[in-house]
């Protein structure tokens, strides 16, 4: 269970939404039982590198992948919890808007250490890239988060 | 947004992981100290990695799992590798966040506490044979009205600008936001270089004067500069916590909150 809330969080931390990040994480169970998982390989941050790369596949493949859709979203909300989560429905529809923003690339490093709580390391080692690459786009993505928010202030 | 020419986005987004060496650790640290855009641009950071962290992990929490999954997971060969993995300051930080507001064992000796912040406001020297909990909280009821040195800090300083309240203390508000109820509030900090006491807390604007809501009190190591240090996240989670449960998620700096001042938070 710890690694399929693991998955579902990074999941909607790339898609910026519930119904695409349940599909997502779905196609990446099908890939893991269909395809294994190495032997030597630890299991979480393989699980992680398949989403990833399946979410990517996607995009490129303009699949019905939606982004951030408002309407979903706040439609999961209502039936979920009713009235008592209208705080909530704006910080959702603002942050879900700001990832949106961002390039997919970004998204993922920012899910696995931000969301996560991956260390520079472990998510250059899932992501396949080299550390510096991590910081620099993670240093974007945050960057373009606050210039956001500043935009949604004035 | 442009960063201080020195301070990259990107040796600041490291910083706030943990994940600079001490050196140019206290590189950033002296510039945040005396550079109030940064710190502003630190606070909107921290809090758009708190609201995403805990929108996402809101979303898994209260979205049941689809049926077609629960169905894959029951088959055989599935298996429940766990991992521990080593997580990063901030991501510590940000790691119960979305906790109930249940304010835990830090409300010891609430009255105590009370008092102790009582005798930072007014300036006093603090009765150091009383018990001093770290990270303690007390729900406050505490007007500041005009006149009051306080009332200057709340009403009139923009957030990230240090103010000096007497000989010996100083005080900064961190950021504004608009509370679920409609009313102004702002999150700040005051530090008795002194006693080496520290207090942060929010307050909330009515028609004449600032309410204080919510105060803690912070460790009691910040007296070794006499540059006033921000408190960090993890110091401050639970009181952020507190505005996150109540806020609107508006949070208010620059300009807009310039022109706040100038209107009298009306």
């Amino acid at each position: 269970m710890e690694n399929l809330d693991s998955l579902r969080r990074f999941s909607f931390s790339l898609t910026g939404n519930g119904a695409d990040g349940d599909d997502l994480a779905q196609n990446t169970v099908e890939r893991l039982m269909h395809k294994g998982v190495p032997a030597d390989a630890p299991f979480t941050a393989w699980m992680l590198r398949v989403c990833k790369n399946l979410w990517i596949d996607q995009i490129r493949s303009h699949s019905k992948m939606q982004l951030a859709d408002g309407e979903e979203m706040e439609h999961h909300l209502e039936a979920v919890d009713g009235s008592a989560v209208a705080m909530s429905k704006v910080r959702l529809g603002e942050v879900a808007a700001a990832i949106e923003q961002l390039d997919p690339e970004q998204r993922a490093v920012l899910g696995l250490i931000s969301v996560e709580g991956y260390s520079y390391r472990e998510a250059a080692a899932i992501l396949e890239i080299p550390i510096g690459t991590v910081m620099s786009r993670l240093a974007r993505a945050r960057s373009k988060l606050v210039e956001l928010a500043s935009e949604a202030q004035s | 947004m442009n960063t201080t020419a020195d301070i990259t986005h990107e040796l600041l987004s490291a910083w706030l992981d943990g994940a600079l060496d001490d050196k140019q650790a206290s590189e950033v640290e002296a510039r945040l100290s005396q550079d109030p855009a940064l710190q502003r641009q630190v606070a909107l950071m921290m809090l758009n990695e708190r609201r995403l962290r805990s929108e996402v992990h809101r979303m898994v929490a209260e979205r049941p799992i689809p049926s077609a999954l629960s169905a894959l997971l029951e088959e055989p060969g599935v298996t429940e590798a766990r991992e521990a993995k080593q997580r990063e300051p901030l991501s510590q930080r940000l790691r119960d966040w979305l906790s109930p507001a249940g304010f835990g064992p830090g409300l010891v000796a609430a009255s105590v506490v009370t008092a102790l912040v009582i005798g930072i406001f007014a300036g006093n020297q603090l009765d150091s044979s009383l018990p001093q909990p770290a990270q303690a909280l007390a729900l406050a009821d505490m007007t500041i009205e005009s006149g009051d040195r306080n009332f200057a800090l709340l009403d009139a300083q923009p957030a990230g600008e240090p103010i000096a309240l007497g000989d010996d203390i100083q005080g900064q508000v961190a950021y504004s936001f608009k509370n679920s109820d409609g009313r102004w509030c702002r999150q700040f900090e005051q530090h008795d270089f002194n006693s080496g006491q520290s207090i942060a807390g929010v307050a909330c604007r009515g028609a004449d004067a600032w309410r204080v809501e919510l105060l803690q009190t912070l460790d009691q190591t910040r007296n070794d500069s006499e540059h006033f240090r921000a408190a960090s996240g993890d110091e401050l989670e639970v009181l952020d916590n507190f505005v996150m449960q109540r806020g609107t998620g508006e949070v208010i700096v620059g300009e807009p909150e310039a022109e706040l001042i100038r209107r009298g938070w009306r």
